[in-house]
C-alpha cells in the first residue's frame, strides 16, 4: 500500500488567471497555435491522489536513502546501506548470510522483517527469509530505500511486524540511454553493472545486467578455514507505458543466479553444501486514475525462488537403518538412548516394539553398524508465491482520505526434504487507512490490515496515530500499532528428513536410506504479535537543510516462536515474549551543496526476554555518522562510521570506517564517475550465537579493505 | 465585416464600457487601442480591468482598426496580437502585455517593420530572475542548486540568471537543450539540482513534457519553481507572478512616461506576489513560513 496525501488541488485549470493563460499559451505559439488565449493551460499533473505523505504526516518513523547517499557514501548493496537506519541491526554470519533484524532479538532465521521492492514483498514463503545476496535489483537501479521503522503490518500485512524495507527502483524515464559501471576491491569483489534505457511513443524501459561475485571472510570458525564465496547473476527490466491520458501499465521482470558457498550444514558432511539459487519474477500493475481524486491500481505478480543444495555426508551405518527412522518418529528419546549405548524404557508398547526391531537390526550390522556410510542428500527447494492485490485511493476532501483494497494470495514450497513433497497455503486480505485531519494542526491516520491465512487462521493488524503539527515545522507523534508475523510454511507444515541417494557402501543391498532424524510439525501455530507504543517528534530546520527525527518507543513482543528448529529438536510454539524499550535519532542535513550528512543513534532495551534466543542478536547502542563534501570540478569526499555494541549472546561489537573520495567529469558526451573507498574495520571478527555454548566465528585477514569503482553514463 | 467579429468586438467593448473603477493617466489626446487575439474567460478580465483603468480605450481585433488622425497608443496583449500590430504598421507606441520575454524578443525580431522608428515596449509577462531566485533562497533559507534549462531562444538570460542567483546566495546549475534534443536528456542532467527553474521558452514546453518534467522532479523529491499560476496549480512548489492589476499598474507609470514625451524601456513586471502549492510543499516536506509567503511588492507599496 502506498502512503497518500489528502489534500485536494486549487480549482480546476479551466479558469486560468491572464497572467497565467498568456504566459503558458506563449508557450504553444511554435506549435502553431494562434488562438493563445482559448488554451486551457497545463492539466493537473500532481494531482492529490498521487501525493507522498509528508514526513510530518506519516504515522511512522521513516528512514530515507536515496541513491545520491548511496553513491558518495561507497555503498554497493543494499543490506550495506541499511546500516544508515537506526536501530537495524546486521550480522554478517557468512559472505552470503546476512542476519537482518530491527531491534535485533532472534539471530537463527529472521524473519520479522518485510522487505519489498516497488511495493512487492521479497520475503520467501516456504521458509521465511530474504536472501540479501541474490534480490532481484542492482543497487545501481535503486532510487531510493524508505525504512518504516516500526511495525507496519496495518499497511503491509503480516510479516511487516517489526519493520519494512521499501526498494524504490528508478523509473524507465528516470535512466540515461546506457550506463556502464565496474568495481573492484578487497576479498576479491567485483561487481559489473550495464543499463540501457530508451522511450518510445508512450513507454519507456530499463534493461539491467549484473554480475558479482567475493570471495566473503578468510575464515570461519565453524569449518576451521574459509569457505564462504558468492556469485550472483541479475537480469531486470522494467517498462512503464501511458495507455491513453488515464491509465499507465508497469510491467516488470528479473531473473537471479547465483552461487552462495554455505560452509556448514551438519556435522558429517564431506563436501560443502554450496547454494545454487535461481529465481524468478514477473510483475504487472495497472494503475487507472478516475480523477484527480480517485486512483485505482491492480497488482499481479508472481515469484518462483529454487534452491539447490546438495551435498555428501557420512553418518554411522546405524543412523540409516529405517528402524532406527521409524522408532525417531515414534519416540526420539529411544533413539537417544540406543546412541547413547542404553536400553530405552519408559515408551509405550508400539515403542518399544520399534526399539527392539531397531536393536536387531543393528545386531544384524555388527561392527558395520559404527562404520560410516555415505551418500548425497540435499536441500533442495522450490518456492513460489502468486498474489494479486486491487488498491483504490480517494480524497474525499481536502480533510480525508482513504486508501483500501484487497487481494489474495497462494504460496507454495516443494521440498522433498522439508515437505515431503508439497506444502501451499491460501492467504486472502483487506485493508483500510483512513487519513483525516479535522484541524490544520492535526492529522489522525487509523487502519488496519485483516488476513484470513488457510493454516494459522486469521489475524488482524490495525494502527492508530495521532500527527500533531505544533508548528509549520515541528511535529509530535503518538503511534499504537500492532504488528503480526504468521508462521510460514516451514513452521507450520514441516515434514522434514534427509533422503540419502548412493548410499556407500550398501546397506543390505539398498543404495538409498533416510537418515535416522525427522521432524513433522503439529501445526496449530499462531501469528508472532508486536503491540508497539510509539512517541515521536519531527523538525524541520530549513536554514540548517536539516530534517531530526526522534522516538522513544515500548515494543511488547509476544507468542513469539523463538525455538531454534533443527530435525533432531523441532517443537515450535508460541511461548515466547520479550519487551523492547528506546530511544531513536535521526538527523540528515544538507547545510549547502557542498556540504550534507547524516547521524543516526538508537538505544535499545532488552527486557524480560521468556526465551534467551530473544536475545541473540542485540546492541543496546548503535548508529552512524557521515559527512559528504562535494568540492569544485565534480571531486567529492566522504566520511562515515558505523558501529554497534554488540551486547547479544556471542555477539560482538562491530565498527567501521569509511572514507570514500570520488570525481565525476564529462567528456564528450559521456558523463565520468571514478571512486576509491577505503574501509577500515574496528574488528577483524564477527562473532555470532549458534546455541548455548557455541558461538561461531567469521574472520578477515586484515582490518583495511579498498574498493574501486568506474562509472560511465551515455 | 463578419457578424461574428461584430458581436465578439461589441461585446468586448461593452465590457470595457461597463467596467467602473478609476481612470489611469494618459497621455493627453492620445487613443487608447487594445489589440487582443481570440476570445477566453482569461482575455475577458484583462480587459474588464483595463476597462477599469482606461474607460476611453477602445478594442479592436488586430486587423480591423482603422487609420487614425492623431496620437495612439498600441497595447497589445498577448503575442498574437504583438504579430498582427507590428505587421500592421501601426502609428504610436506598442506596449506588449501578457507576453514572456523570449516570445516577445522572436516576435519583434521576426516583425517589426525594417526602418520602423515607432517605439516598441513590454511589460514582460513573467516575473524577472531575480524575483524568482528570491523566491527561492526564502523558501530554502539556504545555499541550494538551482538548475535551469535554456534553449537558442533564451540562451540570452544565461548572465541574468547566473547573476540573480549569485545575489541571492544560490547556485545556479544552466543546461543548454534544443527543441531537436531529448528533452528528458536534458532534464535528467538537471536530476543533481535540489531545485528546478522554469523559464518560459516555447521553443521548450509542451504540455506533455511538462507534465514528464513535473512528474519526474517530484519523484526525485526536487521542487519546480514555474513561471505561471497554471504550472502552480499543476504541481510546480511555487511561482513568482505579476496578477492583472500588478501588470496595469506598471502600465500606468508607462503611460506617464509616454506622457512627458519618453520612450519607455522593455521592462520585467515591477510588482509581484507569489502563489504556492501547499499539497506539494508539504509532500516534498518543505516548510512554509508566513514571511515567504507575503514576498513581493505589492502597487503601491
Amino acid at each position: 500500500m502506498t502512503e497518500a496525501f489528502p489534500r485536494k488541488p486549487f480549482t480546476p485549470l479551466c479558469a486560468l488567471l491572464a497572467t497565467g493563460a498568456l504566459i503558458a499559451n506563449a508557450a504553444y505559439a511554435q506549435s502553431g497555435s494562434e488562438d493563445l488565449l482559448q488554451e486551457q493551460g497545463f492539466p493537473a499533473v500532481i494531482s492529490p491522489a498521487r501525493l507522498k505523505q509528508s514526513l510530518a504526516d506519516v504515522p511512522a518513523s521513516v528512514t530515507v536513502i536515496t541513491a545520491d547517499t548511496i553513491q558518495k557514501l561507497g555503498i554497493t548493496s543494499i543490506v550495506a546501506a541499511l546500516q544508515l537506519v537506526p536501530g537495524v541491526q546486521i550480522t554478517q554470519a557468512t559472505g552470503n548470510d546476512f542476519r537482518v533484524n530491527y531491534h535485533g532479538t532472534n539471530i537463527f532465521n529472521p524473519r520479522r522483517l518485510n522487505v519489498l521492492i516497488d511495493g512487492i514483498s521479497v520475503y520467501q514463503p516456504a521458509y521465511a527469509r530474504v536472501m540479501w545476496r541474490q534480490l532481484p535489483v542492482s543497487v545501481e537501479d535503486v532510487d531510493r530505500i524508505e525504512v518504516t521503522r516500526g511495525p507496519a503490518s496495518a499497511a503491509y500485512g503480516p510479516n511487516s511486524m517489526m519493520a519494512v524495507v521499501n526498494i524504490i527502483t528508478k523509473h524507465p524515464n528516470d535512466v540515461e540511454p546506457a550506463m556502464a559501471s565496474g568495481m573492484a576491491g578487497s576479498q576479491g569483489s567485483v561487481l559489473a553493472t550495464a543499463r540501457f534505457g530508451t522511450t518510445w511513443e508512450r513507454s519507456s524501459l530499463r534493461l539491467t545486467v549484473e554480475t558479482e561475485q567475493d570471495r566473503g571472510y578468510d575464515f570461519q570458525s565453524i569449518i576451521g578455514r574459509d569457505h564462504d564465496s558468492t556469485r550472483s547473476r541479475r537480469l531486470n527490466l522494467r517498462t512503464l507505458s501511458e495507455l491513453g491520458d488515464q491509465s499507465q501499465l508497469d510491467l516488470q521482470a528479473a531473473y537471479v543466479e547465483g552461487t552462495n558457498q554455505v560452509p556448514f550444514v551438519v556435522a558429517g558432511q564431506t563436501s560443502f553444501p554450496d547454494q545454487k539459487v535461481r529465481d524468478y519474477y514477473v510483475q504487472a500493475a495497472w494503475t487507472r486514475h478516475f480523477s484527480a481524486d480517485h486512483d485505482l491500481s491492480t497488482r499481479v505478480n508472481y515469484a518462483n525462488t529454487t534452491f539447490f543444495q546438495p551435498w555428501s555426508s557420512c553418518a554411522p551405518t546405524a543412523a540409516l537403518l529405517p528402524q532406527m527412522n521409524a522408532l525417531w518418529r515414534a519416540n526420539p528419546g529411544y533413539v537417544n538412548a540406543i546412541l547413547a549405548g542404553r536400553i530405552p524404557s519408559g515408551g509405550s508398547a508400539t515403542d518399544n516394539a520399534l526399539a527392539a526391531a531397531a536393536l536387531q537390526a543393528i545386531a544384524r550390522l555388527g561392527a558395520r553398524a559404527t562404520q560410516s556410510a555415505c551418500g548425497l542428500v540435499n536441500q533442495n527447494l522450490r518456492e513460489t508465491r502468486t498474489d494479486i492485490e486491487v488498491q483504490d485511493t480517494y480524497v474525499l476532501s481536502n480533510q480525508l482520505r482513504v486508501v483500501s483494497g484487497f487481494g489474495a494470495r497462494t504460496q507454495r514450497g516443494r521440498s522433498d526434504t522439508f515437505f515431503a513433497g508439497t506444502s501451499s497455503n491460501r492467504v486472502y486480505h483487506v485493508f483500510g487507512n483512513v487519513e483525516y485531519k479535522p484541524l490544520k494542526a492535526l492529522t489522525l491516520n487509523a487502519g488496519g490490515y485483516l488476513e484470513r491465512n488457510s493454516l494459522s487462521g486469521s489475524s488482524f493488524s490495525p494502527r492508530v496515530a495521532a500527527n500533531w503539527h505544533v508548528s509549520e515545522n515541528q511535529t509530535m507523534r503518538l503511534v499504537v500499532s500492532q504488528g503480526t508475523r504468521t508462521p510460514d510454511l516451514f513452521e507450520e507444515t514441516a515434514k522434514w528428513s534427509y533422503a540419502v541417494a548412493a548410499v556407500s557402501p550398501p546397506i543390505d543391498g539398498a543404495t538409498s536410506a533416510t537418515f535416522y532424524q525427522s521432524a513433522y510439525s503439529k501445526g496449530g501455530l499462531g501469528a508472532e504479535k508486536n503491540l508497539s507504543k510509539e512517541v515521536g517528534y519531527l523538525v524541520n530546520l530549513p536554514a540548517a537543510g536539516m530534517i531530526v527525527d526522534l522516538k522513544v518507543f515500548d515494543d511488547r513482543l509476544s507468542s513469539l516462536i523463538s525455538e531454534k528448529l533443527q530435525v533432531s529438536s523441532f517443537a515450535p510454539t508460541n511461548s515466547s515474549s520479550v519487551r523492547l524499550r528506546g530511544a531513536e535519532v535521526q538527523a540528515n542535513f544538507e547545510l549547502s551543496p557542498a556540504w550534507s550528512g547524516h547521524l543516526t543513534y538508537a538505544y535499545l532495551d532488552n527486557l524480560d526476554p521468556s526465551s534467551l534466543y530473544e536475545r541473540a542478536q542485540y546492541s543496546r547502542n548503535s548508529g552512524s555518522l557521515s559527512v559528504t563534501h562535494k568540492l569544485s570540478d565534480g571531486w567529492w569526499y566522504s566520511l562515515a562510521y558505523y558501529g554497534s555494541s554488540g551486547d547479544g549472546l556471542g555477539q560482538a561489537a562491530y565498527g567501521r570506517t569509511d572514507a570514500t573520495f570520488g570525481k565525476s567529469f564529462t567528456t564528450a558526451g559521456s558523463r565520468w564517475t571514478a571512486s576509491f573507498m577505503i574501509r577500515l574495520l574496528d574488528y577483524r571478527t564477527v562473532s555470532y550465537f549458534r546455541d548455548f555454548g557455541s558461538t561461531a566465528e567469521s574472520r578477515y585477514d586484515s582490518r583495511i579493505q579498498m574498493y574501486a569503482q568506474l562509472k560511465a553514463s551515455f | 465585416m463578419p457578424n461574428g467579429i461584430v458581436d465578439r468586438r461589441r461585446l468586448l467593448q461593452a465590457l470595457l464600457l461597463v467596467s467602473v473603477g478609476t481612470a489611469g493617466a494618459t497621455p493627453a489626446d492620445a487613443e487608447i487601442r487594445v489589440f487582443s487575439h481570440g476570445d477566453s474567460s482569461a482575455l475577458r478580465e484583462i480587459l474588464q480591468a483595463l476597462g477599469r483603468r482606461y474607460p476611453r480605450a477602445l478594442i479592436y481585433m488586430p486587423d480591423e482598426a482603422p487609420a487614425i488622425k492623431g496620437p495612439s497608443i498600441n497595447l497589445a496583449i498577448g503575442p498574437a496580437a504583438l504579430r498582427s500590430v507590428l505587421d500592421a504598421r501601426r502609428d504610436g507606441p506598442v506596449i506588449a502585455l501578457f507576453t514572456s520575454s523570449q516570445a516577445y524578443r522572436q516576435v519583434v525580431a521576426d516583425h517589426r517593420p525594417v526602418g520602423s522608428t515607432a517605439p516598441v515596449s513590454a511589460i514582460h509577462a513573467e516575473a524577472p530572475p531575480h524575483h524568482q531566485m528570491e523566491l527561492i533562497a526564502r523558501i530554502y533559507r539556504r545555499r541550494v542548486s538551482v538548475g535551469v534549462m535554456l534553449s537558442d531562444a533564451t540562451a540570452f538570460m544565461a548572465s541574468a540568471i547566473q547573476e540573480a542567483a549569485g545575489r541571492a546566495g544560490l547556485d545556479v546549475v544552466l543546461e543548454r537543450t534544443s527543441k531537436d534534443a531529448k528533452f528528458s536528456d536534458a532534464l535528467f542532467r538537471l536530476k543533481g539540482a535540489q531545485v528546478v527553474l522554469l523559464i518560459p521558452d516555447s521553443s521548450l514546453y509542451t504540455p506533455e513534457n511538462v507534465r514528464n518534467l513535473l512528474e519526474a522532479t517530484y519523484r526525485r523529491n526536487q521542487a519546480v519553481i514555474g513561471f505561471s499560476l497554471s504550472l502552480v496549480n499543476a504541481g510546480a512548489l511555487a511561482a513568482a507572478y505579476s496578477s492583472t492589476e500588478d501588470v496595469l499598474a506598471q502600465l500606468d507609470e508607462l503611460m506617464g512616461q509616454l506622457g512627458a514625451g519618453q520612450v519607455p524601456q522593455v521592462h520585467y513586471p515591477r510588482y509581484w506576489r507569489v502563489a504556492f502549492n501547499e499539497s506539494v510543499a508539504r509532500s516534498l516536506n518543505i516548510a512554509l513560513d508566513e514571511a515567504v509567503r507575503l514576498l513581493g511588492q505589492r502597487p503601491g507599496g
